[in-house]
């Protein structure tokens, strides 16, 4: 693979394929916790360490897990690795710790970092998991920092706790709330959507069946180009069957 | 067949699926040995910031007194240099989305300086309930049942509430009730209501503190102290003739008589007013207060009001001991008590049965043992003899502090009150008297022998007694809980304890033999297995001075069937016997909890039933 490509890898997760924005993954936290600016930092740094980690792990052992295991051993992984990291936390900062409350501990199952295992990280190697997992994250932490920055600042009239002057009479509270968040939720989709890349073709080329939402619905036939990878994949089942 | 259980397909999965747990286990267990004393100690700063937010001085730990708020969990005592700051307490209550910790700090004179949240996992914003707790500074005991609750946090904040009066009740050794979260009675006229009506029967401005009566009397709605004015209670008799109550707000002085009665709602079925029917009670106490004469034409409603009165009066008098008024107030005895023992003193009442007329107080004051106020009258002269005692834990006099003494003709009491120090139940009465003034020193000897002996020998006391030494058996509990013992118990198990916070029982035991006349008494840990876990024997008395040596070290570890093969103690077969009996006996009462072993061995059974149905559906699809 080109340097170009390794970027790619890592750039996709910025705007392209953002996890939050474009894949819609992860939408829990992503709510929670962009009330404040500190707490979407605190989440989005949290979440890319373990993403991060996990993904290098997964594709480490990628050939040695069977399939059949394969996602409690996942998940064996990435809660160890929150729980390394709730640990930390509590210990060197736990101011951070007591604001992040329950949420920590729920980035085992944010759908993200499970996710890119599944689409990513088991097949490929580690290098690029690695980067795939940094610019996932990278990409988290930048969708919980554009809807926290407006939520705390239009919201609340402060950005990371400290106030701003002239916002204090113009503040929107609902947007601190979760309908508000709601709503910047689905603003900032749009957006992206619209000034992103083109969903439709893209969708077919760098897809796998896997990363694509409707994948349960169209039974792996309606994207012309990965027709041929459908082929492929049902061509290995006969010959397993076989055996 | 089972080769093909064993192939690779099926056996690799699991092998390397456990691998890697025990991997994750590992890294986890050595991020755990880095970090948990960092996170301990973190954890235990915040608790000191917070104590250091409310109050700034030196902190000494004090004991939490007994009968003090479940909640309570740490005291602190804070002096600056030797001015006594105030205290603060830690405190642990139930919010809406769990437990809220709080601390708060109460200055000397009983005012809250600052409440703040410690821990809390509440849905509601931090920086709402942090702004909340503000609304408690300064409030004092009298002032806190008006601070409001948090709109759209209702459960949150009167569990703050709580948590703050709960800390005021502590220190100051008041009994202000919590709030109810709803399910009140709705009563025809508010607090503030009831409060105004009583201000306009009196001339001039008084300050009426509410009272929560325990045990009171059902129509009996409210009472309030008003200082040196008496006591004001509001009476709510539900209409038996009428579906309209009868209300008022009777006026009553410190020594329990009616000044006046002030009948706010009165409907009969036949508009026969009451006329001078309230007046009839001005003067009336708990005696007189059932002669009053009733309306005629409406005797049923003012008789149930009659009734009412009078039994609101009964109740109150005797729990507030009206028209007994003592040479010292509470307040007194207990700076005095202080004084005596050198030291601050955080003391609460102590329930005594049949305590003897002199016996006119019992404080607890923790591992500082009790303080007795004993007032006997004068015999010989018209002035009472009071003093204060000071018990020791083991109902041993300490000190005795003669606050008063006259006897008619100049004779100092001298040593007399020294000579009580170190005596006991037993002993006391042999005090030597004073020689010239053998009656009231005799008096107050017999006095002081009865109230010992009622304050020793009262089943609090004892049952006092017995819990400390069943702590130092099984240090690790948290605490003892009672259980009931059927009917069919055996009668040796005098009593029967769940150990709190850890595993197993404990039974106190007294077996008796016909060859002596003292009991051997015993107090036995048995595990969740039905072993002996530890013992201790508290008396041991055979005929012969025989000891029991390490007969008692012998019964630990073994369970029922292994004691019967006990060696007795040599010469005293029979008490040891009976005592072994007995402890198989309470062994046999004790439930086991086998919940842990059927819930292992379900998850077991049920994880292998998958694994084997798992595969078996594999196989049929590989044919």
């Amino acid at each position: 693979m080109t340097s170009n490509k390794k970027l790619w890898i890592f750039l996709k997760g910025l705007i392209a394929e953002n996890p939050v924005l474009v894949l819609v993954l992860g939408t829990c936290p992503t709510l929670a916790q962009t009330g404040s600016v500190i707490a979407a930092l605190s989440m989005g740094i949290a979440a890319t360490a373990v993403l991060v980690c996990s993904n290098v792990v997964i594709s480490a052992l990628r050939k040695i897990i069977p399939d059949t295991v394969r996602i409690p051993c996942y998940i064996v992984v990435i809660a160890g690795f929150v729980t390394v990291v709730q640990l930390l936390m509590q210990a060197y900062l736990p101011d951070l710790y007591d604001m992040m409350g329950v949420y920590l501990a729920l980035i085992v199952v944010n759908c993200i970092i499970l996710g890119r295992a599944e689409m990513f990280a088991r097949k490929n190697n580690i290098i690029d998991s690695a980067l795939d997992g940094l610019g996932m994250g990278v990409g988290f932490l930048i969708a919980l920092l554009a809807m926290a920055v407006i939520r705390e600042v239009l919201g609340a009239g402060t950005f990371a706790g400290i106030e701003i002057p002239f916002m204090a009479d113009y503040k929107i509270p609902i947007l601190t709330m979760a309908p508000g968040g709601f709503l910047v939720f689905g603003i900032l989709i749009a957006v992206v959507n619209k000034i992103g890349p083109k969903k439709g073709e893209e969708k077919r080329k760098n897809f796998s069946c896997e990363g694509c939402p409707s994948a349960t619905l169209c039974g792996k036939v309606s994207c012309a180009e990965n027709t041929e990878l459908v082929v492929n994949v049902k061509e290995e089942e006969v010959e397993d069957n076989g055996n | 067949m089972s080769e093909k259980l064993l192939k690779k397909e099926n056996i690799k999965p699991i092998v390397v699926l456990s691998v890697i747990c025990l991997v994750v286990a590992a890294l986890l267990g050595g991020v755990n040995l880095l970090t948990a004393d960092v996170i301990k100690a973190a954890e235990e700063q915040k608790v000191y910031d917070s104590l250091r937010e409310v109050l700034d001085g030196t902190f000494a730990p004090a004991e939490i007194p007994e009968g003090a708020p479940e909640s309570v969990t740490a005291l602190y005592k804070v002096t600056d240099g030797d001015a006594d700051v105030g205290h603060v307490v830690t405190l642990k209550v139930k919010g809406y989305a769990g437990d809220i910790l709080m601390t708060v700090g109460v200055d000397a004179d009983g005012k809250v300086t600052k409440a703040v949240i410690t821990a809390q996992s509440e849905t509601h914003g931090k920086a709402g309930m942090a702004n909340y707790t503000d609304n408690y500074a300064g409030v004092s005991s009298d002032t806190v049942s008006d601070v409001e609750l948090f709109t759209g946090a209702t459960v949150s904040s009167t569990a703050i509430k709580g948590a703050v009066i709960d800390a005021l009740n502590t220190v100051t050794g008041g009994s202000i009730s919590s709030p109810d979260n709803g399910g009140e009675e709705a009563l025809p006229k508010t607090d503030e209501e009831i409060k105004a009506v009583c201000e306009g029967m009196v001339e001039g401005d008084i300050t009426l503190t509410d009272l929560a009566p325990d045990g009171a009397p059902d129509t009996l709605k409210r009472a309030y102290d008003a200082g040196d004015s008496g006591y004001f209670l509001y009476i709510v008799v539900p209409g038996q003739y009428v579906p309209v109550a009868t209300e008022a707000v009777v006026h009553i002085n410190n020594d329990g008589e009616i000044i006046k009665v002030n009948l706010l709602q009165w409907v009969v079925g036949h508009d026969v007013t009451s006329g001078d029917f309230a007046d009839g009670f001005i003067g009336a106490n708990k005696d007189t207060a059932g002669e009053v004469e009733l309306v005629t034409g409406a005797i049923g409603t003012s008789g149930d009001f009659r009734d009412a009165v009078k039994a609101a009066l009964v109740y109150f008098v005797e729990e507030y001991e009206l028209g007994e008024a003592l040479p010292k107030t509470d307040d007194e005895i207990k700076a005095i008590a202080s004084e005596m023992a050198g030291k601050a003193l955080i003391l609460s009442d102590f329930a005594v049965s049949s305590a003897p007329e002199t016996l006119k107080r019992v404080y607890s004051a923790g591992d500082d043992g009790y303080f007795l106020y004993i007032v006997v009258p004068g015999a010989y002269v018209p002035v009472a003899t009071e003093a204060i005692v000071h018990l020791n834990t083991d109902c041993e006099v300490v000190t005795v502090n003669l606050l008063q003494w006259v006897v008619g003709h100049g004779v100092e009491p001298g040593d007399f009150a020294d000579g009580f120090a170190g005596t006991n139940k037993d002993t006391v009465g042999d005090v030597e008297l004073v020689t010239g003034a053998t009656g009231t020193s005799g008096d107050f000897r017999d006095a002081l022998e009865a109230a010992v002996i009622t304050v020793a020998d009262g089943d609090a006391a004892k049952e006092r007694l017995l819990l400390k030494k069943i702590e130092a058996l099984v240090p690790n509990a948290e605490g003892f809980d009672t259980v009931e013992l059927a009917a069919d118990a055996p009668a040796s198990l005098k009593k029967l304890y769940k150990v709190v916070g850890y595993d197993g029982y404990v039974a106190y035991i007294i077996t008796s033999t016909k060859y002596v006349d003292v009991e051997t008494e015993s107090i036995v840990y048995i595990n969740s297995n039905g072993k002996v876990g530890n013992i201790q024997l508290l008396t041991w008395t055979v005929g012969h001075g025989v000891e029991p040596g390490d007969f008692a070290s012998t019964l630990i570890g073994k369970d029922a069937e292994e004691l019967g093969d006990v060696e007795l103690v040599t010469s005293a077969t029979v008490t040891a016997g009976n005592l072994r009996d007995a402890i198989v006996d309470a062994i046999g009462v004790i439930p086991v909890d086998h919940t842990p072993l059927i819930v292992g061995i379900a998850v077991l059974v049920l994880s292998l039933a998958c694994t084997i149905a798992i595969i078996i559906i594999k196989r049929r699809k590989n044919r």
